[in-house]
């Protein structure tokens, strides 16, 4: 039967125990000479443990070698990222609809958009319409809706370019946000070349 | 000519280079790794018994560390320290199967010492100290260099390697039983391990 605590005891000697468990087994090695010449073994043991290693490199040539491997870190995508993301595209977004808005209520003002345009698409799509919908179209509210969706497709390529801007726009945005995000050394912190030739 | 001891900074200091580093200061970086790389080539040499496996195992760390550095959150018990010690771990264990299994022990393990006898006989000691780590089973050798030659705490032993702090204890105390036992000649009498 083995009265010792030995993993406690082993716990203790790294200084590890708190509280009771130590208080508990510091009072069994005052009254307990074997659980004593052990923590005596064990310190003889960290001496023979601690005998000195040769380095096959010093500290300094081996970051020498290890600089030029280093290559990229790899970047985090944190949730603020993500939300950045979703912002700068949900802005060109809306961007998009209101600079396209703009154009088409420009065109119709200037008489820009042929009536025949929209006459024959009206024409076609209320031929359409009927069997999506599975309804008679309803005059002059289908002629609305119709004439808004052609509004809109007219608007299709000023729209696509400026949501290529916005888009571009976006990424430049992104792109600053993460140029900044790079660290500047604090400027208490001595570069390393300084702390050597402090050190030698 | 640039020191080749490790850089005396404090831990405030520590966190100062390492937050640089995760930005991609590699000077700072460069702190680190001054800091740590005896560190990490003892965890390696004393977990493998090869001095140029250690070497790479090094290298191959402070790569990955550098790699890896933006995501890493020293928290809890994970220290840089703790960090990059299970790296190192990982790393070493990875190669060691790769290896031959028995790798030859270093015969230069001694320091430069100015007695030659002094120097065999230190040579031959850390051969037999060193001989006896590798005969350790492998869950006991690994916690004992950790706590031994990486410093870390029982918890952060515990975090490395994914096992519970209580198994932390036993195997350290199993590694010390059994060490004990084999280096039985260089310690003082004491009780049957």
């Amino acid at each position: 039967m083995n009265d010792h605590p030995d993993a406690l005891l082993c716990a203790y000697f790294d200084g590890e125990l708190q509280g009771s468990e130590r208080q508990a087994v510091s009072e069994h090695l005052h009254r307990c000479a074997t659980c004593r010449r052990q923590m005596a073994r064990w310190r003889e043991m960290r001496r023979l443990l601690r005998s000195p290693l040769p380095l096959a490199q010093d500290s300094a040539a081996f970051w020498q070698e290890l600089a030029p491997r280093l290559g990229r870190q790899q970047p985090v995508i944190g949730l603020t990222w993500v939300w950045g993301l979703l912002m700068a595209l949900g802005s060109a977004l809306f961007q998009t609809i209101m600079i396209g808005v703009l154009l088409v209520g420009l065109a119709n003002l200037f008489g820009l958009v042929p009536a025949s345009w929209i006459t024959r698409l009206s024409d076609d799509l209320r031929l359409l319409l009927p069997s999506f919908l599975g309804t008679q179209p309803a005059g002059a509210a289908t002629q609305s809706i119709l004439l808004t969706g052609l509004t809109w497709l007219l608007a299709l390529l000023p729209v696509l370019l400026v949501l290529m801007l916005s888009l571009g726009m976006a990424l430049s945005f992104l792109g600053w946000m993460l140029a900044t995000g790079q660290s500047r050394r604090p400027s208490h912190l001595p570069s390393l070349a300084n702390s050597n030739t402090a050190k030698a | 000519m640039p020191s080749s001891e490790p850089a005396s900074i404090d831990d405030t200091e520590e966190r100062e280079w390492l937050l640089a580093a995760q930005k991609g200061d590699q000077e700072a970086f460069a702190h680190i790794v001054m800091k740590y790389h005896r560190l990490i080539v003892h965890v390696a040499y004393r977990l493998s018994g090869d001095l140029s496996l250690a070497d790479d195992v090094a290298q191959d760390t402070f790569l990955k560390a550098w790699q890896k550095l933006p995501s890493f959150k020293p928290e809890g018990s994970t220290s840089l320290r703790a960090w990059l010690c299970r790296i190192a771990h990982n790393r070493t264990v990875d190669l060691m199967r790769r290896s031959r299994p028995d790798a030859e022990l270093d015969p230069t393990l001694a320091s430069a010492v100015d007695n030659p006898l002094q120097s065999v006989l230190r040579a031959e000691l850390a051969a037999e100290v060193q001989a006896a780590i590798r005969r350790l089973p492998e869950v006991s050798r690994t916690a004992l260099v950790l706590r031994e030659y990486g410093g870390l705490s029982y918890a952060e032993i515990a975090a490395a390697l994914d096992i519970p702090l209580g198994t932390v204890m036993s195997r350290l105390y199993n590694a010390r039983k059994r060490l004990a036992q084999d280096l039985r000649h260089h310690l003082p009498e004491g009780t049957a391990p």
